[in-house]
């Protein structure tokens, strides 16, 4: 019975699929690679139905959407937990294979064949028929992108291991890269968050490994690396180049022989080489426990440039046939899965979910700095290194002008400074060259004037600060009531008034005491709360007693200077002076 | 487009006339120094091609093809050499040539590494007559191919703004498709020789042909350059809902050049492609690849077509080509000009610099609220742990702000964000102890304590008869009271500040003499002067 059941479950699959081929438009043009949004449920056939459960039609999910329009990532969480959360997966560990890549190259192709060795994995032909029809993720020939966001397929495959174990495996298909809707963002996100979630992450190239190619991993992934937090060991797993309509066997033979060769070669770290160049590499060997290539040859021409092409095997060239029958085991075959472990952990299917849902909230915050293109990036640098170096310049410049050992400077000069040094430090802003043009450019310049300008406003507080006549008023206040109490205790202790010289001492006392006490603060810069009381006090002192006896004083002092000049001059005033002390 | 065999004539670098024209072949005039990734101009074979009697005066036609490593470049120029032969020597007729005829110029040869190295234009300049008569010169020239395993960005982007500057026509090769990373790769290239060029009154290049090798969708867009034009308007089209950075991109290509095409070319078959011994006949190749190459060969280079090369709309000399190789490459040579870099170690850089700049602004903005200048004097003690505590405050936001790269690589920002932490604190720390009340007190304090010791000098020795000295303290007297006014004035205005610094060193002076000789301690000076007894201890003596 239960290899009944077996039987059927496997049988089941094959008629979806065939049914829905037979129910396509026969007119329509179905062709080379790349995959389309699920089809909507369509039964034919009641037989489908099996009197356990309503069994979907195999099929492409998609559980990441892009919205095209803002450049944002979303979540399906439902359908994933459709897919994941199934009671007869959810607590197996997961191996999940993944195809990413630039677009239009194939991925969405090799997929297929891959789903074709799921459903066949036990038979020695499970490529299929001659005249077969390609069925699977969706795929279509043309140069505009097909896929969007990430898709899975929508049936998790039970898989016994080797060991024993069971595992689940899961079939994932991306986005391409660098179409002419996507920005470096959108590309680095989907490419991360593939990456991220797969135990074998293939990236579909295609006739060479370029320097490009690299960069462009080492930039994704370095993205995903950010987003994933405390890594202790290396944050990916395994890497599979696949190089596509490879030109070169006589060089690196097809398969993966020729393409561990060619990998080391390319991947190679010299002394010799550039900072740059052993970077990228240096880079690729940390993020990656494991790393592969595949040299696949090409389909054949008919398979490129047929617009009818549907995926029969007859159509495709028999070197590509051979080295797809090497291929696909060894991503899918029992003894070669690779199950999904984060952190040295082994991630079920339920786990998995959930770290969807971490990283595509991450992706969807704004913490991580965003990936932007080679220009972009570089015109931000560029630009970003001129303002810090003409900011400085300022800076220092003046400091020279009116730092904290300069003395007061006038506020017209400062300002006459400030504005010759602001000239200077924006004429060498726009000297250093930059990338990005002149529009990119003024928007930093127009950063840099602003944060002039506030630099500015705090050098005029600090020469404000040192404004002699500002910091004198409450000691010059206190020394005045000093000296008028004395004066007056003096008085009155001569004419007989005891008491009110008394209190006029005791007043005096009590104003030697504050003068100390603000003289101690203001010198060691401790309790300054104490010395901003003395200095209201002050402050009401000079306002409503001091600044009216001020107009007086000062005719007073300036006839004191005026006589004390006279006597100077006159030599036969001596006895008038002698007189006046007498007095 | 294969084989190990090296088909092409050895480079021909020898002065000789007889010795050029016997044996024509590719001369490198840019050489790549690979461990030092630095670029040479080669002068002298520059100028033994270009030179020549009779070329040197004619505007110059430059036909380049650029592009990444091992897509055809060279193979492609074979063809343009063998249509340029051909119409010198017989015109028109069946410039393709025949079947059996190995395929000669351009040293190329099959496999998955570089081949052409630097720059190199073929040694025969040659001349071709347009319709209206007039003679121009016409150049080949071939660039090292972008993006191999031993060049870094800069290296591409040098060989490609060279060869962008000095071409009037650019043909970009590229493979199966225009991806948006060829556009991006082709906007860093573009604006790196926009800005080696000074004084750009116009668009900076000319021609830009984007040519599409191994084309597979003929059934959307056909082959040649009618499909070719349509796809290229497809993707370089400009919408208003796109994102910035597609925009950007678009409208940058669109501005750099004058005119822009596409070519949709054919593959020219598996065997041209996968065969070691492929020598270039015209048999192994695909019917349908030769078909479009003889629309692709004319349209570049029949008379009716060819284009002089211009900068700022004035027509290239041969001879002015060569200066203008010679200025670019110097620019190129020097580093006044940003590199530029990959991807991941722009944005790293750009992140590190703005989360550096960012953590110096909250580091200055916290010391400014504690001692700015609308604040009190404060104590070092409490300033230092308050710069202490700010610190610590921008390395963690620092540490904390997302930045690609690595901490390797952000360790050297946080390095220079601590250097330049440490000279704000020592600007504030001045700034603090200008503010301390009795380093600025000194001087008016040393003043005031002379004028009343003075005028209490002279009231004694007036009362005793002797009117000479009195009067001469009396002068002093007014002389420091003059001083006294004159620093306040100085201090309360700000003018004049040199003598209000000469003011201050003379009384510093005299405070340094007074201190030294009454062996009173500075502290114990300034608080006799704040009280007034200074008096008390002249009387004494």
């Amino acid at each position: 019975m239960a290899e009944g059941d077996e039987a059927a479950r496997g049988q089941q699959p094959h008629q979806g699929l065939w049914r829905r081929r037979r129910t396509s438009d026969p007119s329509a043009a179905v062709n080379h690679v790349s995959s389309t949004t699920s089809l909507g449920e369509n039964y034919e056939d009641d037989d489908l139905v099996n009197s356990d459960e309503v069994m979907k039609k195999p099929c492409p999910v998609q559980i990441v959407l892009a919205h095209e329009d803002d450049h944002n990532f979303e979540l399906d969480e439902e359908a994933l937990e459709q897919i994941l959360l199934q009671e007869h997966i959810r607590d197996l560990n997961i191996v999940v294979v993944s195809v990413a890549g630039a677009f239009r190259k194939g991925k969405s192709f090799l997929l297929d064949f891959m789903l074709r060795y799921m459903y066949n994995k036990d038979s020695q032909s499970w490529i299929g028929g001659n005249n077969e029809p390609l069925t699977g993720f969706t795929w279509r020939g043309g140069c505009e992108r097909e896929t969007t966001g990430i898709q899975v397929w929508n049936e998790v495959f039970v898989i016994d291991r080797p060991n024993g174990t069971k595992v689940a495996v899961l079939l994932m298909d991306t986005q391409g890269a660098f179409d002419s809707q996507s920005t470096i963002k959108d590309c680095a996100t989907v490419f991360a968050l593939s990456t991220m979630t797969s135990s074998v992450q293939v990236y579909n190239l295609s006739q060479n490994i370029q320097e490009d190619d690299l960069q462009h991993l080492q930039l994704f992934t370095e993205y995903g690396r950010l987003a994933m937090e405390e890594i202790y060991q290396k944050p990916f797993q395994t890497l599979m180049f696949l190089i596509r309509d490879w030109s070169y066997p006589y060089e690196h033979s097809y398969g993966l022989e020729g393409g561990k060769q060619f990998l080391e070669k390319r991947l190679q770290v010299k002394q010799n080489q550039h900072e740059e160049l052993q970077n990228v590499r240096k880079h690729i060997h940390n993020c990656f426990s494991n790393l592969g290539c595949f040299l696949l040859p090409h389909p054949g021409l008919k398979v490129a440039t047929n617009p009818s092409f549907d995926g029969r095997l007859k159509d495709i060239d028999e070197d590509f046939k051979r080295e797809l029958r090497n291929l696909v085991p060894l991503l899918l075959a029992p003894e070669n899965l690779v199950e999904k472990e984060i952190s040295g952990s082994k991630v079920t299917c339920r786990d998995l979910v959930e770290y969807f849902k971490a990283y595509i909230k991450i992706y969807q915050g704004e913490e991580l700095p965003h990936p932007k293109s080679m220009l972009q990036a570089t015109a931000e640098a560029n630009n970003l290194a001129a303002v810090a170096g003409a900011r400085d310049t300022y800076c220092k410049s003046m400091e020279q002008v009116c730092g904290g050992d300069k003395p007061y400077i006038a506020p017209s000069d400062l300002e006459r400074k400030h504005l010759d040094l602001k000239e200077v430090a924006i004429k060498q802003f726009r000297s250093v060259k930059k990338m990005g043009g002149d529009e990119f450019c003024r928007r930093y310049q127009d950063q840099l004037e602003a944060e002039i300008e506030e630099t500015y406003a705090n050098f005029i507080k600090h020469n404000d600060g040192k404004n002699i006549f500002y910091a004198a008023r409450t000691p010059a206040t206190l020394f005045a009531v000093m000296f008028a109490m004395y004066i007056i205790s003096g008085l009155t202790g001569f004419i007989g008034l005891n008491s009110i010289a008394v209190l006029c001492n005791l007043v005096m006392g009590l104003a030697l005491i504050f003068l100390c006490t603000w003289a101690y603060v203001k010198y060691s810069g401790e309790f300054r709360e104490i010395g901003t009381v003395i200095d209201q006090i002050a402050e009401t002192l000079w306002e409503q007693v001091l600044k009216p006896l001020g107009d007086n004083l000062m005719e007073e002092n300036i006839r004191q200077s005026v006589t004390n000049s006279i006597k100077a001059g006159l030599t036969d005033q001596v006895s008038h002076h002698a007189r006046l002390k007498t007095d | 487009m294969l084989s190990p065999q090296r088909v092409a004539a050895a480079a021909s670098r020898g002065a000789d006339d007889a010795m050029e024209s016997s044996k024509p072949g590719p001369v490198q005039v840019v050489l790549v120094q690979k461990d030092q990734h630095s670029f040479e101009l080669d002068e002298k074979a520059l100028a033994s091609i270009l030179l020549q009697d009779h070329i040197r005066d004619l505007d110059v036609v430059v036909v380049s093809v650029a592009g990444a490593f091992r897509k055809g470049k060279s193979f492609i120029l074979d063809f343009m050499l063998r249509y340029l032969y051909s119409q010198k020597e017989s015109g028109h007729s069946n410039w393709l040539g025949d079947p059996e005829e190995p395929l000669t110029g351009f040293s190329w040869r099959g496999g998955s590494d570089p081949e052409t190295t630097g720059i190199q234009i073929w040694s025969e300049v040659f001349t071709v007559e347009k319709p209206g008569g007039k003679k121009v010169a016409v150049v080949l020239m071939d660039t090292q191919g972008a993006f191999d395993s031993q060049s870094t960005v800069k290296d591409c982007a040098t060989i490609f703004a060279l060869s962008t500057m000095t071409s009037s026509v650019q043909i970009y090769n590229l493979s199966q498709n225009i991806q948006e990373d060829d556009l991006q790769q082709l906007q860093l290239f573009t604006e790196y020789g926009r800005l080696a060029m000074d004084e750009i009154f116009q668009k900076p290049f000319q021609t830009l042909m984007f040519l599409v090798r191994d084309w597979s969708f003929p059934y959307e867009y056909s082959y040649g350059l009618q499909g070719g034009m349509a796809f290229l308007d497809k993707r370089l089209q400009v919408k208003e809902h796109q994102h910035e950075e597609i925009q950007n991109v678009r409208n940058h290509i669109h501005s750099c050049f004058s005119d822009v095409t596409c070519f949709l070319l054919p593959h020219p078959g598996l065997q041209v492609a996968t065969s070691p011994d492929f020598d270039g006949k015209l048999k192994d190749i695909a019917g349908e690849f030769k078909e479009q190459l003889q629309a692709l060969i004319p349209y570049v280079l029949n008379p009716s077509k060819l284009m002089e090369k211009e900068i700022n709309g004035s027509k290239v000399t041969c001879r002015g080509l060569l200066e203008y190789f010679k200025a670019y490459i110097k620019i190129y040579q020097g580093e006044d000009l940003p590199h530029p870099k990959s991807m991941l170690q722009a944005t790293a850089e750009a992140n590190n610099l703005a989360a550096a700049a960012s953590a110096k602004d909250i580091y200055y903005n916290n010391m400014e609220e504690v001692c700015g200048g609308e604040k009190p004097y404060l104590s070092p003690d409490i300033l230092e742990e308050k710069h202490c505590e700010f610190k610590q405050l921008a390395l963690d936001h620092f540490k904390k702000t997302k930045k690609m790269g690595g901490k390797d690589f952000s360790f050297r920002y946080q390095q220079e964000l601590e250097e330049e932490i440490k000279e704000l604190y020592e600007n504030f720390c001045k700034h603090n102890g200008s503010k301390n009340v009795f380093s600025t007190f000194r001087t008016p304090a040393v003043l005031f304590t002379g004028i009343v010791a003075l005028y209490i000098a002279s009231g004694l020795t007036g009362f005793i008869g002797l009117e000479v000295v009195a009067q001469l303290f009396n002068c002093m007297v007014g002389l420091l009271l003059i001083a006294l006014l004159t620093w306040g004035y100085i201090r309360y205005s700000g003018q004049y500040r040199e003598l209000g610094g000469a003011i201050d060193f003379g009384a510093a002076y005299v405070l340094e003499q007074a201190s030294s000789h009454i062996g009173n301690s500075t502290q114990a000076t300034v608080r006799d002067a704040v009280v007034g007894r200074p008096s008390m201890d002249k009387k004494a003596q």
